[in-house]
C-alpha cells in the first residue's frame, strides 16, 4: 500500500464513503480463467404439464414417529445417522437381537410368509422382536386431482411405518376401501425412509395390483421388500429431475444423501388453472427453496405464480454457519405462496414462525394424536384451487 | 466390492459415473455433516446448498473465519470412470487479515453491505466468485475399481499486477491503493485451500471406513496476471512460485495430470507415509474410539454437555422457554437433558413438557435448599443413558442460583457451564423484584435475562422493568419475548460460542444468600381423591389472596371425564384438558402462608 496504512481499514472507508468510484480498475472481473469458462446464462426451461383444476390432499398421518426423544435415542443408541436403516431393528425388520444390530434378511424373514393380508399377526411377531414398536407412526397422504373435464383422480403418497397405525388410518380415512375399489391409480413413494414406506403392506392388503413409483436411489433391501411385501402391479423408477404424471401433475426426483443411508426425494408439482403452481412433498430433504427454484426454471406454470404449498417443509440441518437469518421463513416470502399447509417435517417452531410472520398458514386441528394446530395434522385436508 | 460405497452413493447412481463424480464432495459433506459430533471432529462448521442458480455448497471449516464456496466447473466420463472438476473459492471476512492478500476489487465487495447475502448464493455472481478462487478440486469415480480420489490443484501464491496501478476515488480524495505496476494481489491460494481438502479426504476416510491407499504431489511453474487499463489480461511465467497438485485414492490410484511435471510424491500403502503427511487428518478412517457412533465418548470426544441453569420467578414463562429451547436443539440433532425440580412434593411441569426427554427430577423441595449430592446423582443417571449436548437444570421459581454455584462447579468433570438465563415476566416482574430478595437475586447473577410476555405490557412498563433489571445487573445480555420464543443462538451464540458476561461459577459464596424461606415462602399441597365442582372451584381460585404466588395441580371436576391441568399465577389462570392419563389429582400452592390458604381452600372446594 502507498499510502503506508492497511487494507482493510482503507478499504472499509473506501467501501462506505460516499460517492465511491473505482477509477483504475478495470478489467479486473476478468482475473480469472474461471471467468473464461462457461457461465451460461440460467435458461427457465418452462416444461409445459398442462393444467388441473384442484388438487385436494388428505393427511391421512403426518405422524411419523410419536416421540423424538425415543427416536432420537435408538438413532444414538445404534451407532449414529450414518446407519442403514435397515439395520437399527426398527418394526418391520426386528430380529431380536437388539438396537443396531437388526438386518433386512432376518427381518423379513420372520413375516415374509404373512404379508400383505395377514398383517395383524405378522404385528404380533414384529412387537416381540424390534425396538419400540409402539414409537412407530408414519406419513401418508392421499391427493385428489380433479381434471379440468370435472374428473377425478387419487393417487397416494407414501404409506407410512407402522402396520397396526396406519390400517387404523387408512380406515379411519377410508383409504381401505378406494383401493380395494381400485378408486387409487397410484402409489408415489417420497423416498425410502421407515416412516413414509415401510408401511407398504397396509395398502397391498387392499390393493396389490397397485402402480408405484419410487424415486431412483433406492437400495437393495428396499426393492427387495416392494416384491416380498407381495406387490403383483408395476413399479416404475423415476429418473431424478421431471416426470410429468398426467395434465396438471408431474413428480420431480431430487438427488440428494438423506440420513439413515436413505438417498433421493420424489415430490409432487401440480399446475392448477387459474391459481399457478401447488407443490406436494414428503419431507422436502431438498429444502423448500431448492424445491421452489427448481419449479420456477423447469416447470411452466399458471400466471407464473406459487400458488400452493403442503407437506413437510424441512430445513437443512446444519444450516449453522450466519445465525442472522432464517433462511427458510425469510426466504419462502420471497415466493409469495398463498395457501400453505405444513406437517410434522416443517417443525413446528418452523411452522409457527410462518404464523408469526404473517404467512398464510391453513392450520390443523391437532385431532388423532397429530401434537399441534401449527400443522394439518391427521385427518385434516387441504384444497387448492 | 460395490457396497464399499453404499453409504455414500445408492447402486443406481454408482451405476452412473459421471454423475457419481459430480455428487461426491455433497455427499461426502453431507453424510458426516448430519452427525454434530463427527462434523466437528472433522473440521466442518458448517455446510449449505445454494439452492439458487446452478447450485454450489457453501461451507465453513475450523480455523478459517471466512467461507469457502464450491461449485461445478465441468464433467467427463470414459465407460469405467467419471470424472468432474469444481471451482474452489473462498471468501474471507472483511476483517480477516487474509483480506490484505487478495485485490483490491474483493476487498471492496467484501466490505459491501450485502456481501454475505451474496456469498449464500455465489453462484449467481460469478463476476464476484472470480476474484475469491483459491483452487479447483478434481473429484474421480472409478467404477471397476468401486474407488474413488479427490485432488487438489493450486497456487502457492496468485499473484496479479497492476500495471497501470488503482486508483481510488474517496471522500477524502484519490487515494493510490496500488502503484503502476505493483502487485494488486499476493494470495496464499495453496493455504487457504488446503483446511477445505483436508475435511473433505477426512470425511471421505470416515464414510468409506478406510483410509486413502494411494497419493501423488505434483508441480508446476505457476503463472502471474498482469492488467491494465488499456490492456487484456495476460499471463506471464512466474520464475519463483510453483501450482501444487495433491491427490488422494481410497481403493484406486490418483489420475495423474499431463499439464504437471512428475509426481515429486509417490505413494502407495503399504509403504511408509512421507513424513509431511504424518500429520494428515485424512489419515485415519476412524476417530478415536468407536468409528460409527454418536456415542461421544467412545469416539474420544471429550467435550461435555453445555449447562444452562434455567431460572425465573414463578409463573414467568420458564417452562415454555425450555419447551421451545428443546424443540429447537432436537431440530438440529442435539439431544437437551432436563433436570428439574419442584417445590412441593409434586412435579409438574415435566409432564406438561409432553416429551419423554431425559427428565430427571431432583429430591422433593427447593433445589437450592436440598440439593446437596442429589444434583451429581441425578446428572450420573441421565450421563450414563444418554449423551446430551445440553443439560438444562430448571430450578424452581424460588431458588437462589447464588446457593447453586458452589455445588456446581464442582461438577465441571460434568459438564461445561454455560449460562445462567433468568426468565422474567414483563407484567409482573416489577412487583416481585420489589418484594423477594430472591428474585433480586435471580437477575443478579444472570448472564441472559429475559423478559416474557412483552406483548402483555405496554412499552413504558418494558422500560421501565430494563431500567431496574440494569441496576441490578449492568452486563448481563437482555431480551424481550413472547411466549418464550426466541432463538438460542441469539442467546449463546451459534454451539454455544458466544462469550457470556457472568460471576465465575467457581467463586464459593462466601456470605449467606436469600433463600425461599427468608421471604418466608412455602408450600402446600392439598389432594384432590374426588371429583370436585368446577364452579365453586373458579370462585376459589379467583379469590385466592396476593399472599399466593403460584398454584398448580390436576384436577378432576364433576362435568368432565378427563382431568384438567390448571395452572396459576396472580391475575390470572387456565385450565386446560391433561393430555395424557393422571391417576392422582392434587392442588400445589405456593407462596406466603400457603398452608393456612391451603386449609381455606380444601374446606371451600372439597365439602
Amino acid at each position: 500500500m502507498s499510502d503506508n496504512m492497511k487494507r482493510r481499514d482503507f478499504l472499509k472507508g473506501a467501501a462506505t464513503g460516499v460517492g465511491v468510484g473505482l477509477l483504475g480498475a478495470m478489467g479486473l472481473y476478468s482475473y480469472s480463467s474461471v471467468r473464461k469458462g462457461h457461465f451460461p446464462t440460467t435458461e427457465r426451461k418452462m416444461t409445459d404439464i398442462g393444467t388441473c383444476r384442484s388438487v385436494k390432499v388428505t393427511n391421512i398421518t403426518e405422524t411419523s414417529w410419536f416421540d423424538n426423544g425415543v427416536l432420537m435415542g435408538d438413532i444414538k443408541g445404534a451407532g449414529g445417522l450414518l446407519v442403514n436403516q435397515y439395520d437399527y431393528n426398527w418394526p418391520p425388520f426386528g430380529n431380536g437381537k437388539g438396537l443396531g444390530k437388526g438386518s433386512y434378511e432376518e427381518g423379513i424373514e420372520k413375516i415374509k410368509h404373512l404379508l400383505p393380508n395377514r398383517l395383524d399377526e405378522a404385528w404380533e411377531i414384529i412387537e416381540g422382536n424390534s425396538v419400540h414398536p409402539e414409537n412407530a407412526g408414519g406419513y401418508a397422504a392421499l391427493v385428489e386431482v380433479e381434471e379440468m373435464s370435472g374428473n377425478k383422480r387419487k393417487f397416494l403418497l407414501d404409506v407410512g411405518w407402522s402396520y397396526k397405525w396406519c390400517d387404523e388410518c387408512f380406515k379411519r380415512e377410508g383409504i381401505d376401501t378406494m383401493l380395494e375399489n381400485k378408486e387409487i391409480e397410484a402409489l408415489f413413494f417420497s423416498h425410502e425412509h421407515f416412516d413414509h414406506f415401510w408401511g407398504l403392506p397396509v395398502a397391498l392388503k387392499y390393493d396389490p395390483d397397485i402402480t408405484i413409483y419410487i424415486p431412483e436411489g433406492f437400495y437393495p433391501e428396499g426393492l427387495q421388500y416392494i416384491k416380498d411385501c407381495g406387490h403383483t402391479g408395476k413399479l416404475i423408477t423415476v429418473k431424478n429431475g421431471l416426470n410429468p404424471v398426467i395434465p396438471g401433475m408431474a413428480s420431480y426426483v431430487f438427488a440428494i444423501p438423506i440420513i439413515c443411508r436413505v438417498y433421493g426425494e420424489q415430490s409432487l408439482y401440480f399446475n392448477v388453472a387459474d391459481k399457478g403452481l401447488v407443490s406436494v412433498t414428503g419431507c422436502c430433504h431438498q429444502g423448500i427453496i431448492r424445491f421452489a427454484e427448481t419449479a420456477y426454471n423447469e416447470i411452466k406454470y399458471e400466471n407464473d405464480n406459487c400458488h400452493g404449498i403442503y407437506g413437510g417443509l424441512h430445513i437443512s440441518p446444519f444450516d449453522d454457519w450466519d445465525p442472522k437469518y432464517d433462511d427458510l421463513v425469510i426466504s419462502l416470502g420471497d415466493y409469495g405462496f398463498e395457501r400453505i399447509g405444513c406437517n410434522h417435517c416443517t417443525g413446528v417452531l418452523c411452522a409457527k414462525k410462518f404464523i408469526a410472520a404473517g404467512y398464510p398458514v391453513v392450520e390443523g386441528t391437532a385431532k388423532f394424536r397429530s401434537k399441534d394446530k401449527a400443522y394439518l395434522g391427521n385427518g385434516d385436508t387441504i384444497t387448492f384451487g | 466390492m460395490v457396497h464399499f460405497l453404499d453409504t455414500l452413493l445408492p447402486p443406481a447412481m454408482q451405476a452412473n459415473p459421471a454423475r457419481a463424480a459430480q455428487e461426491l464432495p455433497r455427499a461426502l459433506m453431507t453424510r458426516t455433516n448430519f452427525i454434530p459430533g463427527v462434523r466437528h471432529r472433522l473440521g466442518w462448521r458448517g455446510v449449505r446448498d445454494c439452492a439458487k442458480g446452478q447450485g454450489g455448497l457453501t461451507v465453513r471449516i475450523t480455523g478459517m473465519d471466512g467461507v469457502y464456496g464450491l461449485k461445478l466447473l465441468n464433467f467427463s466420463e470414459t465407460p469405467t470412470m467419471g470424472y468432474a472438476t469444481f471451482h474452489l473459492t473462498y471468501f474471507p471476512t472483511a476483517t480477516e487479515s487474509l483480506i490484505e492478500s487478495f485485490s483490491i476489487q474483493a476487498g471492496l465487495i467484501a466490505h459491501e453491505n450485502d456481501y454475505l447475502d451474496r456469498i449464500r448464493e455465489f453462484p449467481l455472481f460469478p463476476d464476484m466468485t472470480a476474484l475469491f478462487g483459491v483452487g479447483v478440486l478434481e473429484a474421480c469415480f472409478h467404477s471397476e475399481e468401486s474407488g474413488i480420489s479427490l485432488t487438489l490443484t493450486a497456487p502457492e501464491n496468485d499473484i496479479v499486477i497492476a500495471q497501470d496501478g488503482v486508483v481510488l476515488d474517496t471522500p477524502t480524495g484519490p487515494i493510490h491503493a496500488v502503484a503502476p505496476g505493483a502487485e494488486d494481489q499476493r494470495l496464499p491460494a495453496w493455504d487457504i485451500a488446503i483446511p477445505f481438502f483436508n475435511a473433505l479426504a477426512a470425511s471421505a476416510s470416515y464414510c468409506l471406513q478406510t483410509a486413502p491407499k494411494s497419493l501423488i504431489r505434483q508441480t508446476r511453474q505457476a503463472m502471474l496476471r498482469t492488467y491494465g487499463n488499456h490492456t487484456s489480461l495476460h499471463s506471464t511465467p512466474a520464475p519463483d512460485i510453483q501450482d501444487l497438485r495433491l491427490g488422494l485414492g481410497w481403493h484406486c490410484p490418483v489420475p495423474e495430470s499431463p499439464e504437471f511435471d512428475t509426481p515429486d510424491t509417490r505413494w502407495t500403502a503399504p509403504e511408509t507415509m512421507p513424513e509431511t503427511f504424518a500429520d494428515a487428518p485424512w489419515l485415519s478412517s476412524e476417530l478415536p474410539g468407536a468409528s460409527n457412533s454418536l456415542d461421544k465418548r467412545t469416539m474420544g470426544i471429550t467435550e461435555r454437555p453445555q449447562l444452562i441453569v434455567l431460572t425465573g420467578f414463578l409463573g414467568s414463562g420458564k417452562t415454555t422457554f425450555l419447551a421451545r429451547f428443546i424443540e429447537e436443539q432436537a431440530g438440529k440433532n442435539h439431544f437437551v437433558a432436563v433436570i428439574q425440580n419442584e417445590i412441593g412434593q409434586k412435579g409438574l411441569d415435566g409432564k406438561l413438557l409432553g416429551q419423554t426427554y431425559a427428565v430427571t427430577e431432583v429430591d422433593e423441595g427447593c433445589v437450592c435448599c436440598t440439593l446437596a449430592g442429589s444434583l451429581r446423582s441425578a446428572l450420573s443417571g441421565i450421563l450414563s443413558e444418554f449423551q446430551p449436548d445440553f443439560v438444562v437444570l430448571e430450578t424452581t421459581g424460588l431458588a437462589n442460583p447464588a446457593n447453586l454455584l458452589s455445588e456446581l462447579a464442582d461438577l465441571d468433570d460434568l459438564l461445561n457451564f454455560a449460562s445462567v438465563t433468568t426468565v422474567l415476566d414483563a407484567a409482573g416482574a416489577e412487583h416481585t423484584l420489589a418484594e423477594f430478595e430472591v428474585a433480586r437475586s435471580q437477575v443478579r447473577l444472570a448472564d441472559v435475562l429475559l423478559i416474557n410476555k412483552i406483548d402483555r405490557v405496554n412499552e413504558a412498563t418494558v422500560a421501565a422493568l430494563k431500567h431496574t433489571l440494569r441496576a441490578l445487573n449492568p452486563s448481563g445480555d437482555l431480551h424481550c419475548m413472547t411466549n418464550g420464543d426466541i432463538q438460542s443462538t441469539l442467546l449463546y451464540g451459534v454451539n454455544f460460542r458466544k462469550k457470556l458476561r457472568r460471576p465465575t461459577p467457581h467463586i464459593a459464596p462466601m456470605t449467606h444468600h436469600a433463600t425461599h424461606e427468608d421471604d418466608h415462602i412455602h408450600s402446600a399441597l392439598i389432594s384432590l381423591d374426588t371429583p370436585i365442582d368446577r364452579g365453586r372451584f373458579e370462585r376459589c381460585v379467583t379469590a385466592l389472596p396476593d399472599q399466593i404466588l403460584r398454584a398448580k395441580g390436576v384436577v378432576r371436576f364433576h362435568d368432565a371425564q378427563e382431568p384438567e391441568i390448571f395452572q396459576y399465577v396472580p391475575g390470572s389462570h387456565t385450565l386446560i384438558p391433561a393430555d395424557q392419563p393422571h391417576t392422582d389429582c392434587f392442588l400445589v400452592l405456593i407462596g406466603q402462608n400457603a398452608t393456612d390458604v391451603a386449609k381455606h381452600v380444601q374446606t371451600t372446594i372439597i365439602r
